[in-house]
């Protein structure tokens, strides 16, 4: 009886490692989460008609008129200049680059805001005066993952004292 | 139970398109020049004076006309008759601007860009050449109006008729 059995589980064990190694399959089932979660961003990207940007393609980017003066004859490369009695004023393009993911936002607004106050000097995006108080400066955009170009402009009036002249435009943008 | 959870799930699925919006971002752009003060220097016409061509320039045009010894001059000329000569005349203004500086007043200089061996030119009573800049004031006043020159042609009465021509540079520096 005992001899009986260790025959019948010596076959039992080869038939069934025989099939093993012939035709293993497995299966497996992963069950994923993914989470879409909507976001927007901006970044500032150098605009061909103007200076180029440092940190151009990141949301903290800079821009350098350079030297500039009233009476200069050219201005640098990118820099439009224009003079009244009373002052002159420095211009360059950029361009906004707005991306936004998960999210069915037909368009977005931007504010922007003077980081310190400009005193005798004047910034402004596209013609609108900025000041430390947040304004928007466009509505309505449609035109994510596009450069969008905007202007900056800097007026100096001929009596400010010459030197360095800095500021930080803060922009905020928000999925409408 | 069921019914509620699938109240809750539609909510959750009508509001997400909602919560999309209004999503924020921020960027910052920092701007920096460096202001240079400058001077620039135009020509006006002087009420008493002939009118300039591109008047309120810096790249101005003084034409005096016909002039002669004893004929009609235009108007804004004016002329004294020597034995030898003839001199011609006419006021202008030379504005000199500052702009972000502090200087108090400038200088100014003038040449003649080619030399006239036959002619003599002279700017309110300085002789001007082409040999080397001649001094007209150490210390000019910045703005508007301005400072009126006077310029002065001579000629000589034994020359012959014809065109004369010619141009000054001036150079103003800030003091």
């Amino acid at each position: 009886m005992r001899t009986t059995l260790k025959i019948v589980t010596l076959i039992v064990g080869l038939l069934a490692g025989s099939g093993l190694l012939s035709a293993q399959t497995a299966s497996g089932t992963l069950n994923a989460t993914l989470i879409n979660r909507s976001g927007i961003a901006v970044v500032f990207n150098s605009d061909p008609a103007g200076v180029v940007l440092g940190g151009a393609g990141t949301s903290t980017a800079s821009l350098n008129f350079g030297t500039v003066a009233m009476y200069m004859a050219t201005p640098a490369a990118g820099v439009s200049l224009t003079r009244t009695a009373s002052d002159f004023t420095i211009s360059s393009p950029f361009d906004t680059y707005v991306i936004i993911g998960g999210s069915a936002s037909a368009s977005y607004s931007l504010q922007a805001a003077l980081q310190s106050a400009s005193g005798v000097y004047t910034f402004k995006f596209d013609g609108i005066a900025l000041t430390t108080t947040s304004s928007v400066v466009v509505a309505a955009d449609p035109n994510y993952f596009v450069n969008v170009p905007h202007t900056l402009s800097l007026t100096v009036p001929k009596t400010a004292p010459a030197g360095a002249v800095s500021n930080t435009v803060n922009f905020l943008v928000t999925a409408n | 139970m069921k019914k509620a959870l699938v109240t809750i799930f539609a909510v959750v699925v009508l509001m997400m398109p909602v919560l999309a919006m209004g999503q924020t971002a921020s960027g910052t752009l920092a701007v920096t020049a460096t202001v240079q003060s400058s001077i620039s220097m135009l020509f006006n016409s002087n009420a008493g004076g002939v009118a300039l061509g591109n008047a309120g320039t810096n790249a101005a045009t003084l034409n005096f006309g016909n002039i002669s010894a004893y004929g009609t001059l235009a108007a804004g000329v004016s002329r004294t008759v020597g034995a030898a000569n003839f001199t011609v005349s006419t006021p202008f203004n030379v504005v000199v601007q500052q702009a972000n500086g502090s200087s108090a007043n400038y200088s100014l200089t003038a040449t003649l860009a080619n030399p006239d061996a036959l002619n003599t030119w002279a700017l309110s009573g300085t002789a001007v050449s082409n040999a080397a800049p001649s001094p007209l004031t150490a210390a000019g006043a910045y703005g508007n109006p301005g400072t009126a020159y006077t310029l002065q042609l001579t000629v000589p009465v034994a020359s012959a008729a014809g065109a004369i021509s010619n141009t000054i540079n001036f150079a103003a520096t800030a003091n």
